[in-house]
């Protein structure tokens, strides 16, 4: 797990990265608008960017849940049934996120033609993000159900 | 569609986070109809984070939050305090204030609840105040947030029904300030009732009250170059986000100089969770969207409701009923991106202005975040405060009422609304 630790830290760094990039991309453009040139691959650079910083975020997100939820009524449910809730959900997430790494490749490699308005390089560029961050939370995902087995076996 | 709606519902209420929850009782969808590829669903997810004006929101969430964490808060909080100790319930009229103030530099309803609960709750309780009264003001004064401009919610309103996002922001700031006052009086009321009028202290001097503004006009200054900005051209309103952050560095390294990188390190990690979260839940709403549109869901509601009534009035009525209702059950940012391209094509087909509608469609849905049984700015303060749930639902109806007098108000006098941007837009 140490491993995995460190690629984390360096996915955060990443992103770190790409988000202030994005503002300064983003900023400058609007400058450079101002004295009459428009730079459009920098708004095109910026979406790509974008969508890496969303789906890696959300891993993020996952690493610390913090995917806001319904708690309320769950809470008042008796531990048991909450720990095998926790299960079913992990199951069915871990399903979804599947869904996504594999129809996402696809995606990425049907449509590996299309290019960007301003930019010589592949739509896939952006595309990718959806299954390299759907992999990443998957395996979040599987770390966490881990987690959840271990408790329902302290239970037992 | 039904059977979509019922699943959603049961993953949510049993716990599963919301974008999982949306995304898949969305595959159900492929389920039922397996000659539709699941390559859509994960094309609609990429391309919806592909939309130009949808990455204010990020900048403005970042903004926010460097913001709150070099110091402009505290100066505000001091303005409030200084400017509002003579009134009767004076820490309510803090948070209140505080909240039209902080509308002005942060985007979010909950952020703001969150860190004034943690401001403001321990001294509301040292006063005396009860956990109900604290809590609940806490929680209702953050609504003013999400209609001062920057509103995340309002920038997701204009990007789903494709309405002007300059307009909005100036649309937004009247009903605003109408809010404060509206939760002033409110509060006032309450206050005295109560007896929380012990030991109020002098009021403060003029000198004293415009000295502790004059602290804080690099944040009450922002709001006004932002509109300015979006007015005149200089900046579009993701540029307008760029622009935001840009601004709180240098008011945080130059100006207040409490800004040093660790900060800045900080403040970028806890951000990107933000994103993460809530762009994570637009990107999973977009196969949520396909599915309505599939289903062509606007369509057959519009066909329902224009069936029952033609009539104007009571159309809005009816629908801001029902957004009110549904707003109580999901969160805001998720019934503004679902409900937007249901609503807006039958308001306007009965002559309702689009910026007017979002006024008050983003009040009422953000509302939901302050009532039981799901409110995430509801749950929020009263888990800083330690108030039982009870007590807030109770003494919150004071707040409640107060605003939806509000809406009404604003409905029923659309130039409050449509004033501000008819005049500066023309």
């Amino acid at each position: 797990m140490l491993l995995y630790d460190q690629v984390h830290k360096i996915i955060l760094y990443i992103i770190m990265f790409c988000l202030t990039l994005v503002i300064f991309l983003i900023f400058s453009a609007a400058l450079f608008r101002w004295i009459g040139y428009p730079i459009q691959w920098a708004v095109d650079i910026s979406q790509i960017l974008f969508a890496w910083i969303i789906f890696l975020g959300a891993d993020l997100a996952l690493q610390e849940k913090k995917h806001i939820g319904i708690e309320f009524f769950e809470q008042h449910l008796p531990l048991k049934i909450r720990i095998y809730l926790q299960l079913l959900w992990g199951i069915l997430i871990a399903v979804f996120l599947g869904i996504c790494v594999y129809f996402g490749i696809q995606l990425c490699l049907s449509n590996y033609l299309r290019r960007f308005n301003s930019l010589p390089i592949s739509y896939s560029w952006m595309t990718l993000s959806v299954p390299i961050g759907s992999l990443l939370m998957f395996i979040t995902n599987i770390e966490q159900l881990y987690q959840t087995i271990l408790l329902l076996r302290g239970e037992k | 569609m039904i059977i979509l709606g019922i699943i959603l519902l049961l993953l949510l209420l049993l716990g599963m986070p919301l974008a999982f929850a949306i995304a898949i009782s969305s595959m159900t969808f492929f389920i039922i109809n397996p000659n539709i590829s699941l390559a859509i669903a994960v094309q609609k997810m990429a391309s919806s984070t592909q939309s130009y004006p949808m990455m204010a929101i990020p900048f403005f969430i970042l903004a926010g939050n460097l913001m709150n964490s070099v110091g402009i808060t505290e100066r505000l909080m001091k303005f409030c305090i200084i400017a509002t100790r003579h009134m009767t319930g004076g820490l309510g009229h803090v948070t209140i204030l505080l909240s039209a103030f902080m509308g002005g530099i942060s985007g979010s309803a909950i952020a703001d609840v969150g860190m004034q609960s943690h401001l403001l709750g321990p001294s509301m309780l040292k006063k005396g105040y009860s956990k109900g009264f604290s809590a609940s003001i806490i929680s209702l004064s953050g609504l003013i947030t999400a209609t001062i401009p920057p509103s995340v919610g309002l920038i997701l309103f204009g990007f789903v029904g494709e309405v002007s996002i300059g307009r909005l922001f100036l649309a937004g700031i009247i009903p605003g300030i109408l809010m404060t006052i509206f939760l002033m009086i409110a509060v006032w009321f309450v206050a005295r009732h109560k007896g929380y009028n012990k030991d109020i202290e002098p009021k403060a001097s003029l000198k004293q009250v415009l000295f502790c503004f004059w602290e804080t006009r690099w944040a009450v200054l922002f709001p006004f170059i932002l509109i300015l900005g979006i007015r005149f051209g200089l900046f579009t309103p993701s540029e307008a986000g760029a622009f935001a952050v840009v601004y709180a560095l240098f008011i945080g390294a130059f100006v207040y100089k409490e800004l040093s990188f660790e900060k800045f390190k900080i403040v970028l990690k806890q951000s990107i969770i933000d994103i993460g979260v809530i762009l994570y839940i637009i990107a999973v709403s977009a196969i949520f969207g396909y599915v309505i549109v599939y289903y062509q869901v606007p369509q057959k509601l519009a066909a329902i409701l224009l069936g029952m009534t033609t009539n104007p009035h009571i159309l809005i009525l009816v629908i801001l009923a029902f957004l009110f209702f549904i707003g109580m059950f999901m969160e805001s940012s998720v019934n503004v991106l679902l409900l937007t391209p249901i609503f807006l094509p039958i308001v306007k087909e009965v002559g309702i202005d689009p910026v007017h509608f979002g006024i008050l469609m983003m009040t009422l849905v953000t509302m939901g975040a302050m009532t039981p049984p799901v409110g995430i700015a509801m749950f929020t303060a009263c888990s800083i405060i330690e108030c039982p749930t009870e007590e807030y639902i109770i003494e919150s109806i004071p707040f409640i009422i107060a605003i939806l007098l509000l809406v009404l108000l604003l409905l029923y006098v659309p130039q409050l609304v449509l004033w501000l941007p008819d005049m500066v837009f023309g």
